[in-house]
Parts: C-alpha cells; structure tokens; sequence
C-alpha cells in the first residue's frame, strides 16, 4: 500500500542536492539523492523525502486521475 | 496533504515498568477499491501506477491472483523471472534504508552518488529478461539475454560487496556466530560495521527485544477465510492470525541463517539481531539471484488449482510478506484487497509496539534514538511521527 506522488520540480539546490517540488498547489522541499540528471520542470515519483524517479508528465497526470478516482485527491500537477 | 498516509507513533515512558505505546494508522487501505468493476488488464495497467514504491512485488502479487482466478497456464520461467526482480528490488530497498537511513542514524553525511546507479541496474535487469515486452500482464513473454543478467547479477554483488560491507560477500558471509562478528565489527570501517559498532558501544544490542513469532506460511484457504468476510477490512487494517501478532520482515525469513541464530540465541530480536538480518539477507540476494537463473529456461507452466472465481497472490517483498486476493464476477474486479507488511509490523500490537513498550531509560533524548533505530530497523514504507511523552 505504499503510495508515491507525482510531483513536478519547481527549484533544486545543486549544493545540498534537494529540491522545491509541487504537488498540486502544495509545495514540499525533497532529497533528489535518489535519481540523476533531474532538472527543474520535470516530473518525479516522491516518497518520504525521496525523489524516487523521473516521470513524464503524461504518467503523473494520470497517476494523479487514478489518486482523484480513489478519493485521494482531485488536484491536477502543477 | 499527505496522501500517502502516514503512522502516529506515541510512546508513553514508565519507569520501572513496560511503557504505553499507541500506534495509528492513516495509511490509505481502502484505495484498491477503485479497482473494483475494471477488468484484469485495466487492473494491471494501473497498478504501476499506484503502487510505485515495491512496485515489482505489487505487480507480481497481482499477476499470480489473475492468472489464478484465470486459470492462465503461465509457464514457470516467468514466474521465476518476477520472482528474481522481486529479489533485486528487495536489494535496492535494503540498499536505500543501509546507504541512506544509517549515515543520518550515525550522524554522518550521505553519499548520493553512490546510491544513484542502484535505481538503474533494476531497470536494466528488467530489459535483460523481457526486453521490451511488458513483465507484468497475463501473457508476458521473456526475451532473455542470459549474459546480461549474469552480468547485473555478478555487478550487484560488487556494490553491495563495495558500499556495504567493503569487501567480497563471500568473505563477509563466513562470519557465522556473534565472536566473529564481533571481530569483524571491531576491524571494519564499513557502514554496516559503523552501524553495529555503534549499537554494540552504546549496549543497545538487546533493545527492544520482544516476544514475537515470524509469520508462519498462511495457505490459500487460511487467507480466504480471513479476507473472504464481510469485515475483513478490519483484518486487512490489523491483522492477527490465530489471535496473535505476527512479525513478518527480514529477521522473520533470516531466522535460521546461523548467524541469526547464534545473535537470537544471546540478545532475542533486539536491535543488533534485526539490524544485523537485513544485512545477512542483502549479502545473500545476489547468490539467491544466481539460483533462480538457472530456472529461467524451465518449460513447466504453473498449476493453478480451481478457484471459484477467487485469486490469491503472494509474495515476499522487501518488507515482508504481500498478499492480493481478488475476486471476479462476469469479467470484471469485484472485491480487491491487499494485505500489506506494514500492518502485521506495525499492529498496535504488534512487534514495533512490543518492542517501544519494552524501551527502558530516563533519557528522553536516548529513548527517542532508540525507537527510531527500532522502528527503521523494522522500516515502515511509510513516514511516520514519534511522539515520546
């Protein structure tokens, strides 16, 4: 039952290797230490703290449709 | 929005005595309920989706409950093939929680370069065995390029030999009872030596040490039983079996390695013993891989018995045991439910909450690390928030 979220990249700190990530209107700061060559714009699967990979955006709409059908969230990536 | 969910973890001290301990959950259980009137490969389209955290195991879960309720002869080699990304997901798991939980349990620094290629050998492992084909519908075909997976095979090993232990796991596998590894621990700089020599330095080997027995094997028709009724919802949320807690996760399939069971033996499952499990289990994925691979050519198909339009799939992920049951009617899901590792762990009362309970000292700052070290020791696949009163 583990749950990642679809999130695009709004800002990355090359020092400290993290990033500002949106989720929908909510904004969360993540570790990028995890995936390569992320940049800002692009989509990324996030889970405790983690960007786990990139993503298009194709797959984190619908991954966001599928959390919308379940009730979890009716909110389109940013 | 924490869609995800997450554990509440309350610790409540009492010198003298077991200490009280609350555990909630908000993880989202019910969400399978969107697979319900979709037909098996709409199921399977989505579930990547969802579950993208033990994504394999999940797949893999779901295939077997459909091609049982189908019927579907599959042949075992792909069967095998799931099986062995199943396998090198659990090393990537346990890879994260050594190379990116233990520094911060150490007060070190991460290393993310290191961590980065281990996403990817997963990725090319999957191509290795089904190239472009889909591995997870009800006719996956393999593809396989036997040299390429002997090559990812033998690579893992390195890394894991490299970031974890800084030398050849056949060489850390010879360490066989509690003296060995106290001299090894005492000579290495690796992390995992860094780990247990902090945990023996500190005398917390026997920290949270409980009685709990590892889930034992649950037949089709146990599970059934269990999730065939109407509030088994409830079972799902907080699962007992013969009105009892469970632990399911690596210390429960490492019991009978001897090492495990000479640490058993002196500590019981504190935290060195747990600690100490997943790093016996990572040390041997890779030559348990190496055992699978010569099943990949096998021409027997699975035998699935008759199942009254009721499928069960079950798997043993990174966290412990998975189960899918589904059930169809007229072509399409009209019960789907998942039984999770994290439920039987963190039950309220179940192993996380026996072991907090048994926590004993007046430092709250110490009492907070060392349920934190237990609660990742056991590791959640989800955040949580520790609260000690």
């Amino acid at each position: 039952m583990c749950l990642a979220l679809p999130a695009k990249i709004i800002s990355i700190d090359a020092t400290t290797d993290r990033a500002i990530v949106a989720v929908g209107d909510v904004k969360k700061e993540i570790s990028l230490a995890l995936v390569e060559g992320a940049k800002v714009h692009d989509f990324v699967l996030i889970h405790v703290g983690y960007a786990l990979n990139k993503i298009s955006q194709q797959e984190a709409e619908r991954t966001l449709e599928i959390f919308a059908e379940a009730g979890l969230s009716g909110e389109k990536p940013a | 929005m924490n869609i995800e969910g997450r554990l509440q973890i309350n610790l409540y001290p009492h010198a003298g005595s077991e200490s009280r301990v609350e555990i909630t959950s908000s993880r989202p259980l019910q969400v399978v309920k969107i697979f319900e009137g979709k037909r098996p490969k709409q199921v399977l389209a989505t579930l990547p989706l969802l579950y993208s955290v033990c994504g394999i195991a999940q797949a893999t879960a779901a295939t077997r409950a459909f091609a049982q309720l189908l019927e579907s002869k599959e042949s075992r080699s792909v069967d095998v093939a799931r099986d062995l990304l199943v396998t090198a997901e659990t090393a990537r798991e346990h890879l994260w929680r050594i190379l990116l939980d233990w520094p911060q349990l150490l007060d070190e620094t991460v290393d993310a370069q290191r961590i980065i290629p281990i996403q990817s050998l997963l990725q090319t492992l999957r191509t290795a065995l089904f190239a472009e084909s889909a591995s997870f519908c009800l006719h996956s075909k393999l593809e396989l390029d036997g040299e390429l997976i002997n090559e990812l095979i033998d690579h893992l090993e390195r890394v894991v030999g490299e970031l974890v232990f800084n030398e050849s796991l056949t060489q850390w596998l010879e360490i066989d009872d509690l003296t060995s590894l106290s001299r090894w621990v005492a000579q290495s700089s690796a992390i995992s030596a860094r780990a247990l020599r902090r945990i023996i330095d500190d005398e917390w080997q026997t920290v949270g040490r409980c009685n709990i027995a590892p889930l034992p094997a649950l037949s089709e028709a146990n599970l059934h039983q269990q999730l065939g009724t109407a509030d088994a919802e409830h079972f799902i949320a907080e699962p007992t079996w013969q009105q009892q807690c469970w632990e399911t996760t690596s210390l429960a399939r490492q019991a009978e390695h001897p090492l495990i069971a000479s640490l058993q033996g002196e500590y019981g499952n504190g935290l060195l013993t747990r600690v100490t499990a997943r790093l016996v289990e990572l040390a041997t994925l890779p030559e348990k891989m190496r055992t699978m691979t010569a099943h990949l050519t096998s021409p027997q198909t699975v035998a699935h018995s008759p199942s009254d339009k009721v499928g069960i799939g079950q798997v043993e992920a990174a966290r412990g045991r998975l189960v899918h049951r589904i059930v169809m009617v007229g072509g399409l899901v009209s019960r789907y439910q998942v039984l999770a590792p994290t439920e039987w762990n963190f039950h309220p009362q179940g192993v996380v909450a026996r072991g907090l309970a048994k926590l004993q000292t007046r430092d709250k700052a110490v009492l907070q690390r060392q349920a934190a070290m237990l609660i990742h020791a056991v590791d959640p696949c989800v955040g949580y928030n520790l609260k000690v009163h």
